[in-house]
C-alpha cells in the first residue's frame, strides 16, 4: 500500500496548478466554516460568562412572599431553608451572593437615567471588591451608609462627579413610589453592555429605600466552579428545596405562554423591577415561595440561534465542497485519460484492479486532506489576529465580546468533523473515476494513445 | 515441457461493421531460455500475439498455455498474478511511472506483491541490475530527464527486477535510432544469457531478426515461417 501512497503524492504535485486549486478551493472552504464555527464557539462562552456577570450569577433563586394585604411582594424572609438546600451542593459553587435590587432612575439636575440598583451584602461577598475595574473613587467605601458604584457610562450620563449626591427614584416592594440619595463613591468601566449594567450600593442602604426590613434580600444567585454542571446541580437544589419550602415548578408548561410568562417575570424580578401582584385567595401562600432559574433557562434561546448559525454555515460549506467535488470529478476524469497509457503499464506489470483505483483515492484525499490543513492554517491564523483587536466595550456589539475581544475557540469537534465530511465528499467525488480507471483493460489501455 | 504453447489462437476484432482478423489459427511452442523475435510488416498480428502471451488480452478462439496453464481459465485477478509472477514487460513507449526515479521505477514490480526478497538483497538486486544496464549514475533521475536510449535501458531493468521466466517486449526499438535499437537488443540478448531469461521481442526490422536464435514470423494472422538457428539450425 505504502508504494501506492507515494505514487498518489507524487502524482498530486504532477499538474500543479490543478491540484492547487482544487486544494485551495476546499482551503477556502474549510477555512470559513472553521472561522464560523470558531466564532460561534466563542459566542456561547462569552454571551455565558457577560449573562452571568450582568446577573450575577449561574443560579438565581429569587423569594416572593404574600403580604397581609394580599399583595405579592418580592422578598425572602425565611432563607434559612434555601440556605440548608444550598449547603448541600458546597462542593461545586464558587461563591454565593445575596442581594436586593431595584430598577428606578437616577436624577441628577435636569438628567435622569434609568438603572437598575444592586444591594450587596458586603460582608459576605469577598470577592465583590476585587471583581470590577474600578476608574475613579474607592470600592472600600461602598460599605458606607447610601454609598454608590456606577458605571462610567452612567457617570457621563449624569455628568456626576466622585461625592456627589444623586436622587433615586423608584417603587418599593409593595409598590409604594420612593426616592433615596445615593452619595458616588466610585465608578467602574462597564464590561457587559447591552444595558445590563447595575449600579451597586450596600444591602442595607438599598433595603431603607425598597422598604426591606435590614437584613433581608430578595435573590441569592450562585456562581459555579464548573458552569457546564448548571442544569445538574439546579435539579439537585430544587429536589433538595422542594422537600423544606414552597418552590415554583421548573417542569416546562404544555402551554409555552405561560412559560414565556413565568421566564419573564423571573427576569423582571433579577433586572430589579418590582412587580406588584394582587393574588387571589386560593392561589395565596404562607412564608416565601422560591424560584430557582439559571443560566441555561435564559441564554437557550440565544444558544439555539447560535446552533442554527452553525446549521446555516455547515450548509454553505457543504455546498462549497459539492462544486469542488465537482472540480474534482471532472479533473480526475481528465487525469485517467491522461494516465491511460500509465494504467495499461502498471496493469500489465501485476497491479490489481483495486489498486489502480487506490492510487487515485489517496490523490484525491491528499489534496483534500492539504487543502483543509491549509484552510485550518489560515483559520487559525485568522483567528488570532482578530483576537488580538480590541474592538471597544462601549458599543451594543461588546455583550458579545470578551472585555472588547472576540472570543474565538478553536472548534476540535467540529474540525474533525468537517475534515471526515471533506475526505468522504473526496472519495464520493473520484469514486467514479478511479473506479472507470480500475476497469480498464490493460490492452486497450497500453494502446490508447491521446 | 514448452513455457509457452499456442493452439490454433484466433484474435477477431470488430472494426465498425467489419471484422478483422489479426490472428487466424496460430500455433507454436516457445522453450525455456530462448531468444525469439516475431517478426512481420505492420499489421501481421506481431502485438496481437505479444497481447495473448503476456496475458493482458484474450484469444477469440483457441488456448495459450504458459507453463502449462490454459490462461483462458484464469479470473482476471490470477492472470494479473500470473504477470507479475512469470512475465516482464517492455513497452514500444517504455511505460515508466513518470513520478518515480530510475531506482524507484525498476524497484516498483518488486513492491507489487510477495516476493519474499529481503530488504537488503532487493536493494542489492536493483543496484545490480542498474549497473547491468550501465544507469549508475542516473539511479536518482526522473524518466523526463533520461534519453530514448536510457529509458528502455530502464524498463528492460524493470522487466527484469521480478526474475520473471518471460520478458516480452513489442517494438523495443521502433522509438530508437538504430544505432541505439541495435545496443538495446544486445543489451536483451546479454540478460537473456545471464538470467536465463526467455525473451520474446516483436520487430519489423530484418536487422535485428538476425539476433535472435528464434524467429517466428508472421504474415496476415498466419506463422509463415518458424525457425530456430542456433539451436536446430532448421525451418520447424
Amino acid at each position: 500500500m505504502k508504494q501506492y501512497l507515494k505514487i498518489a503524492l507524487r502524482n498530486s504535485t504532477r499538474q500543479k496548478k490543478r491540484s492547487l486549486l482544487l486544494g485551495g478551493a476546499i482551503a477556502f472552504g474549510f477555512l470559513i466554516i472553521t472561522l464560523l464555527n470558531s466564532f460561534t464557539g466563542g459566542l456561547l462562552v462569552t454571551i455565558q460568562n457577560n449573562f452571568s456577570n450582568a446577573f450575577g450569577g449561574h443560579i438565581y433563586i429569587t423569594g416572593k412572599e404574600v403580604n397581609e394585604r394580599n399583595k405579592e411582594v418580592s422578598v425572602m424572609n425565611n432563607s434559612a431553608v434555601l440556605l440548608e438546600s444550598i449547603d448541600a451542593l458546597r462542593m461545586d459553587i464558587a461563591s454565593i451572593s445575596k442581594r436586593s435590587q431595584t430598577s428606578g432612575n437616577l436624577i441628577f439636575g435636569t438628567r435622569q437615567y434609568r438603572q437598575k440598583i444592586e444591594g450587596v451584602l458586603l460582608s459576605e461577598e469577598k470577592e465583590f471588591s476585587t471583581a470590577f475595574a474600578v476608574t475613579a473613587g474607592t470600592i472600600d467605601d461602598l460599605s458606607k451608609e447610601n454609598a454608590v458604584m456606577l458605571s462610567t457610562e452612567t457617570v457621563q450620563l449624569l455628568n456626576l462627579q466622585i461625592g456627589e449626591t444623586v436622587l433615586y427614584k423608584t417603587t418599593t416592594t409593595t409598590g409604594q413610589q420612593n426616592v433615596g440619595e445615593f452619595i458616588l463613591v466610585a465608578v467602574f468601566a462597564d464590561q457587559s453592555g447591552f444595558g445590563l449594567t447595575s449600579g451597586y450600593t450596600n444591602l442595607e442602604s438599598l433595603n431603607k429605600i425598597i422598604g426591606l426590613p435590614a437584613g433581608s434580600y430578595q435573590t441569592v444567585n450562585i456562581f459555579l466552579k464548573d458552569m457546564a454542571s448548571i442544569d445538574a446541580k439546579t435539579e439537585l437544589l430544587y429536589e433538595k428545596l422542594k422537600t423544606k419550602a414552597i418552590v415554583e415548578s421548573r417542569e416546562t408548561e404544555k402551554d409555552e405562554t405561560e412559560d414565556t410568562h413565568r421566564m419573564a417575570a423571573n427576569m423582571m424580578r433579577m433586572m430589579g423591577v418590582q412587580t406588584i401582584r394582587e393574588v387571589p385567595p386560593e392561589e395565596s401562600w404562607e412564608k416565601t415561595k422560591f424560584t430557582i432559574a439559571t443560566l441555561n433557562d435564559y441564554t437557550d434561546q440565544i444558544m439555539s440561534l447560535v446552533e442554527v448559525l452553525n446549521v446555516i454555515g455547515f450548509i454553505i460549506f457543504i455546498v462549497l465542497m459539492i462544486i469542488t467535488m465537482v472540480g474534482i470529478m471532472n479533473s480526475f476524469r481528465m487525469v485517467m485519460i491522461e494516465r491511460t497509457q500509465e494504467i495499461g503499464a502498471m496493469r500489465a506489470m501485476g497491479v490489481q484492479k483495486n489498486n489502480i483505483r487506490n492510487i487515485f483515492i489517496f490523490e484525491a484525499l491528499i489534496i483534500a486532506l492539504l487543502g483543509a490543513a491549509a484552510g485550518l492554517f489560515f483559520s487559525v491564523t485568522i483567528s488570532g489576529i482578530l483576537g488580538l483587536v480590541n474592538f471597544g466595550t462601549d458599543s451594543f456589539i461588546s455583550f458579545f465580546l470578551d472585555k472588547g475581544y472576540l472570543s474565538l475557540v478553536i472548534p476540535v469537534g467540529e474540525i474533525f468533523r468537517n475534515i471526515i465530511t471533506v475526505s468522504f465528499l473526496s472519495l464520493a467525488a473520484v469514486l467514479l473515476p478511479a473506479r472507470a480507471a480500475a476497469k480498464l483493460k490493460p490492452v486497450v489501455a497500453l494502446q490508447t494513445n491521446y | 515441457m514448452a513455457i509457452i504453447s499456442l493452439h490454433d489462437v484466433t484474435k477477431d476484432y470488430p472494426l465498425g461493421k467489419t471484422v478483422v482478423h489479426a490472428l487466424k489459427g496460430v500455433s507454436c511452442e516457445i522453450q525455456r531460455g530462448e531468444f525469439i523475435t516475431i517478426a512481420g510488416p505492420s499489421g501481421s498480428g506481431k502485438s496481437t500475439i505479444l497481447n495473448m502471451i503476456g496475458c493482458i488480452d484474450t484469444p477469440s478462439s483457441g488456448n495459450v498455455k504458459i507453463n502449462g496453464t490454459d490462461t483462458s481459465a484464469l479470473s482476471d485477478k490470477s492472470l494479473t498474478q500470473l504477470r507479475h509472477q512469470v512475465l516482464g514487460f517492455i513497452f514500444q513507449s517504455f511505460n515508466l511511472i513518470p513520478v518515480l526515479n530510475v531506482y524507484e521505477n525498476i524497484e516498483f514490480p518488486l513492491l507489487i506483491g510477495k516476493n519474499g526478497m529481503h530488504p537488503s538483497e532487493k536493494k542489492t538486486w536493483i543496484n545490480t541490475l542498474i549497473r547491468e544496464v550501465g544507469l549508475d549514475s542516473w539511479k536518482t533521475h526522473r524518466p523526463s530527464e533520461l534519453s530514448g536510449g536510457q529509458r528502455q535501458r530502464v524498463a528492460i531493468a524493470r522487466a527484469l527486477a521480478t526474475r520473471p521466466e518471460i520478458v516480452l517486449a513489442d517494438e523495443p526499438t521502433a522509438n530508437l535510432d538504430s544505432e541505439t535499437g541495435e545496443t538495446i537488443i544486445n543489451l536483451m540478448k546479454k540478460m537473456n544469457h545471464e538470467f536465463k531469461t526467455t525473451f520474446i521481442f516483436s520487430t519489423h526490422d530484418n536487422m535485428i531478426v538476425e539476433i535472435a536464435d528464434h524467429v517466428i514470423r508472421l504474415k496476415d494472422g498466419i506463422i509463415t515461417e518458424n525457425s530456430r538457428k542456433k539451436k536446430t539450425g532448421v525451418a520447424v
